[in-house]
C-alpha cells in the first residue's frame, strides 16, 4: 500500500512539474512570444477520413467526409477570429477555380506532409522543421501570415466489431485531429496542436459525428495564443530600399 | 490495320480463364454497389482535396486515347472516364466503375501517347475483367483477423477494401491478365503494342535506390520487371508499328516540368536529374528545360552519383528509415561531414551553376536562371554574387509570384553585406 501510495505522489509530482512544459508543448518559442505569431491565417481545407469499421470490412464515408472537413474548418475558423486572427477559410471551390492557387496548394500540403511525418513535439522549438519554398508562396499569393494546415479522422465501430478487435486486435473507435501552423515568411513550422476524443462503440448519427467534430476543432485551437500583433516581428524596410542598397553595396 | 492475331487471342483467354477475370456482365449485390458509389464519390474527395489536374492539353489527350481504346462497358454501373491526379508517385489505378485514374508522376514518363494507351489499356481490362469486384469477393472470404488491415496509405484510412485493392494492386495473375489483355487491346488499335513492355521498362528504373513508398502495382518492383519481360516474350513476333508522340509532346510539355519540380521539392533529386536530362536531350535549345536541369542539380544536395542496380534490398530499406526519420537539412548536414559529402556538394553545385550560365548565355533576360544562380551561390557563401544574381531576377521578373521570397533573401544578403560578412 505505501509503494502505491509514493507512487501515486511521485507520477503527482512529476505531472506538476511538467505541466508547464506540457502547455507549451507544440509551439516554437517565438510563437509563444509573439515574435512570428501571425495576424493572418488561411485555413487549408481539412484532409478528412470518417470511416466505419463493420464485421469483415471498412466502409469508407467519402461523401461524409468532405462535409465533416467543411465543418471542421469553419468550426477552427471561428475560434481562431474569435482569438484575433484574421481567417481565411481556403475552400476547395476557389482553390479549384485559381489554377495558380491550385499549384501551389498542391505543392504546399505536400511538402508539409514530407515535413510533419518526421515531426518530433520535442524538437520543434530548434526550429528544425521547414515546409519550404511552397508554404512561402502559397502564404504570399494567398497576403497573408501564416498556412494552417489541418488532418481529420474518425473512425466509428460497432460493437460486435470493437469485441473482435478487443480480442484479436485490429481498429477501435476514435477520433483525433491536428492542426498545423507554418509561418509564410520562412516555411517554418510553428505549431502543432493534435487532438484526440473518445468514441464509443456504436453506429453514430451525423449529429453526433458533428459532436465529435466539434470536440476536435475546439482541442485543436484551445490553447493556441490570442493573436498580438505587437508583438510580431515585421519588415520595416521597402522592397525598393532593399533594391537601392543592394545596388549599392554591390557596386563597391 | 487492325490485324488480328489468333495465337495471341487464345493465349489470353487460357490467362484469362485461369485468373479468374470476368469479361461478361457481371451482376452485383446491394453490397457491391457501395464499391461503384464510393469509386465516384473518391472523384469528389479528389476535388476536395484540389488533387485533380484539370490542365485542358493533358486531360483532352488522356481522355480521347482511354475512350479510344475503352470497350463497350458491359454493366450500367460501369462508366469509362479518364482522369488525371497531380502526385508526382508513379501509378495509375482504375475503380470498379470504370474511373481510371493516372498519376501526373506517371504520364511524365512516358515517351508517347502508344505508351498512354498500354497503360490506360491495361488499367481498363481491371475494369473490363471486374477485377475489383472479384477480389473484394475473394477478400470477404478471408478471416476477420486478415481484414484488419492497417492504414494502406494517404487514402486508405477511408476507402473500402475493394477500393483499396483497386488502388494499391491486384492478385499477381489479374495483373498479368491486365497485361496480356491490354496488348490484345493494342493489337485491335492503331497504337503499338510493344509499348506495353516499353512502359514496364521505364517504370522498372529506381532512380533512388529507395524501396517503393508505396506498393503498387506501378510502383518500382522487381515484379515490374517481369512482367516487362512476359509481355515482351508476348510481342516478340507482332511488327513494330509508327509510334504517336506529336500530338503527346505538345499536350503534356507543362506537365513534365512541372513533376520535375515536383521531385526537386520532393527531395527525389536523381528522378528529378534523369528526367531533365531526358527532357534537355530532346529539346536542346529549350531554355526551360536547360533551366529545370539546373534546379534538378541544385537539388541533388550532397548526394553523389547512384548506381541503384548495385544496392541491396537491406540498403535501400536503410534509405528508406533514414529519409523517414530526418528531415533533408539534417541529412544534408550530416552528409557535409564526410569528405564525400562535400565534394558531391561541390561539384553538384557547379553542375547546377554551369547549367544557369548556359542559360543567361543563351537568353539574358530568362529570369529563373538568376534565381538559381542565387541560390547556388548562397549555399556557396558568395554573399554578393547572391544579391547580385537576385537583384538581377528581380529586375527581369518584377511581378513574379516568388518576388517576396526572393525580396526576404536579398534582404538577408543586403543585411550579411553591411556587416562585412
Amino acid at each position: 500500500m505505501g509503494i502505491k501510495i509514493r507512487a501515486v505522489v511521485t507520477l503527482a509530482a512529476a505531472l506538476g512539474c511538467s505541466t508547464a512544459a506540457f502547455a507549451e508543448r507544440g509551439f516554437t518559442n517565438e510563437f509563444l512570444s509573439g515574435a512570428t505569431r501571425p495576424k493572418s491565417i488561411a485555413l487549408l481545407p481539412a484532409e478528412a477520413t470518417i470511416t466505419r469499421q463493420q464485421v469483415v470490412e471498412t466502409k469508407g464515408l467519402i461523401d461524409e467526409s468532405v462535409v465533416f472537413g467543411a465543418q471542421f474548418d469553419a468550426d477552427v475558423a471561428k475560434v481562431l477570429a474569435d482569438k484575433g486572427y484574421e481567417v481565411q477559410v481556403v475552400d476547395a471551390d476557389r482553390i479549384n477555380a485559381d489554377r495558380a492557387l491550385q499549384e501551389y496548394v498542391v505543392d504546399a500540403k505536400r511538402a508539409y506532409d514530407e515535413m510533419i511525418a518526421r515531426y518530433r513535439p520535442k524538437k520543434l522549438p530548434d526550429r528544425i522543421y521547414n515546409a519550404g519554398d511552397s508554404a512561402r508562396l502559397l502564404a504570399s499569393h494567398l497576403g497573408v501570415d501564416a498556412i494552417a494546415f489541418s488532418k481529420l479522422s474518425i473512425t466509428i465501430t460497432p460493437a460486435g466489431k470493437a469485441i473482435m478487435s478487443a480480442l484479436i486486435g485490429g481498429t477501435t473507435s476514435g477520433a483525433n485531429s491536428m492542426i498545423g501552423i507554418v509561418d509564410g515568411d520562412t516555411g517554418d513550422l510553428e505549431v502543432v496542436q493534435i487532438a484526440i476524443a473518445i468514441v464509443a462503440p456504436g453506429e453514430k448519427t451525423p449529429e453526433e459525428i458533428a459532436a465529435y467534430v466539434a470536440t476536435l476543432a475546439a482541442g485543436n485551437t484551445k490553447r493556441v495564443p490570442g493573436a498580438d500583433p505587437s508583438q510580431r516581428i515585421e519588415v520595416a524596410v521597402s522592397d525598393d530600399e532593399v533594391l537601392d542598397e543592394a545596388e549599392t553595396l554591390i557596386r563597391e | 490495320m487492325r490485324r488480328a492475331f489468333p495465337w495471341l487471342a487464345g493465349l489470353v483467354c487460357v490467362s484469362a480463364a485461369s485468373a479468374g477475370g470476368v469479361y461478361e456482365p457481371v451482376s452485383i449485390d446491394k453490397d457491391e454497389w457501395r464499391l461503384i458509389e464510393e469509386s465516384k464519390d473518391l472523384e469528389g474527395w479528389f476535388s476536395s482535396q484540389s488533387l485533380l489536374y484539370m490542365e485542358p492539353k493533358t486531360l483532352a489527350l488522356v481522355r480521347r486515347v482511354g475512350h479510344e481504346i475503352r470497350p463497350q462497358p458491359t454493366d450500367d454501373y460501369i462508366e469509362y472516364e479518364f482522369f488525371v491526379l497531380r502526385d508526382p508517385s508513379p501509378n495509375a489505378f482504375a475503380l470498379p466503375n470504370g474511373h481510371v485514374y493516372i498519376h501526373t508522376g506517371m504520364l511524365a514518363r512516358l515517351d508517347d501517347e502508344d505508351q498512354l494507351a498500354a497503360l490506360l489499356a491495361h488499367e481498363i481490362n481491371h475494369v473490363a475483367g471486374h477485377h475489383g469486384i472479384i477480389e473484394h469477393r475473394a477478400t470477404r472470404k478471408k478471416t476477420i483477423a486478415g481484414m484488419v488491415i492497417g492504414s494502406l496509405g494517404p487514402w486508405g484510412g477511408m476507402i473500402s477494401l475493394g477500393l483499396q485493392t483497386s488502388i494499391y494492386g491486384y492478385s499477381r495473375e489479374l495483373e498479368q491478365e491486365a497485361d496480356d489483355r491490354a496488348i490484345e487491346v493494342l493489337l485491335a488499335s492503331r497504337y503499338d503494342p510493344h509499348a506495353l513492355p516499353d512502359v514496364l521498362d521505364i517504370l522498372g528504373r529506381d532512380y533512388e535506390g529507395l524501396s517503393p513508398r508505396t506498393s503498387t502495382v506501378w510502383s518500382t518492383h522487381p515484379e515490374v520487371r517481369a512482367r516487362a519481360e512476359t509481355s515482351r516474350a508476348l510481342v516478340a513476333g507482332v511488327p513494330r508499328r509508327e509510334r504517336h508522340g506529336d500530338g503527346f509532346e505538345a499536350a503534356v510539355m507543362d506537365m513534365r516540368a512541372m513533376t520535375i519540380e515536383d521531385y526537386v521539392q520532393d527531395d527525389y533529386p536523381h528522378t528529378a536529374v534523369a528526367l531533365a536530362e531526358s527532357l534537355v536531350a530532346r529539346y536542346p535549345s529549350d531554355l526551360a528545360s536547360l533551366n529545370l536541369l539546373g534546379d534538378a542539380w541544385q537539388g541533388m544536395g550532397a548526394q553523389g552519383p547512384l548506381d541503384p542496380a548495385s544496392q541491396s534490398d537491406s540498403d535501400k530499406r536503410h534509405n528508406l528509415r533514414d529519409r523517414a526519420r530526418k528531415t533533408r537539412a539534417q541529412r544534408l548536414a550530416e552528409a557535409l561531414e564526410t569528405e564525400e559529402g562535400r565534394a558531391a556538394y561541390a561539384a553538384n553545385l557547379q553542375r547546377a551553376e554551369e547549367t544557369y550560365q548556359r542559360v543567361i548565355a543563351a537568353d539574358a533576360t530568362f529570369a529563373p536562371a538568376y534565381r538559381g544562380l542565387g541560390e547556388v551561390y548562397e549555399q556557396q557563401a558568395r554573399t554578393r554574387d547572391a544579391a547580385e544574381a537576385y537583384l538581377n531576377y528581380i529586375k527581369q521578373a518584377p511581378a513574379a509570384p516568388d518576388r517576396a521570397i526572393v525580396m526576404s533573401r536579398l534582404r538577408l544578403l543586403t543585411t550579411q553585406l553591411k556587416v562585412g560578412q
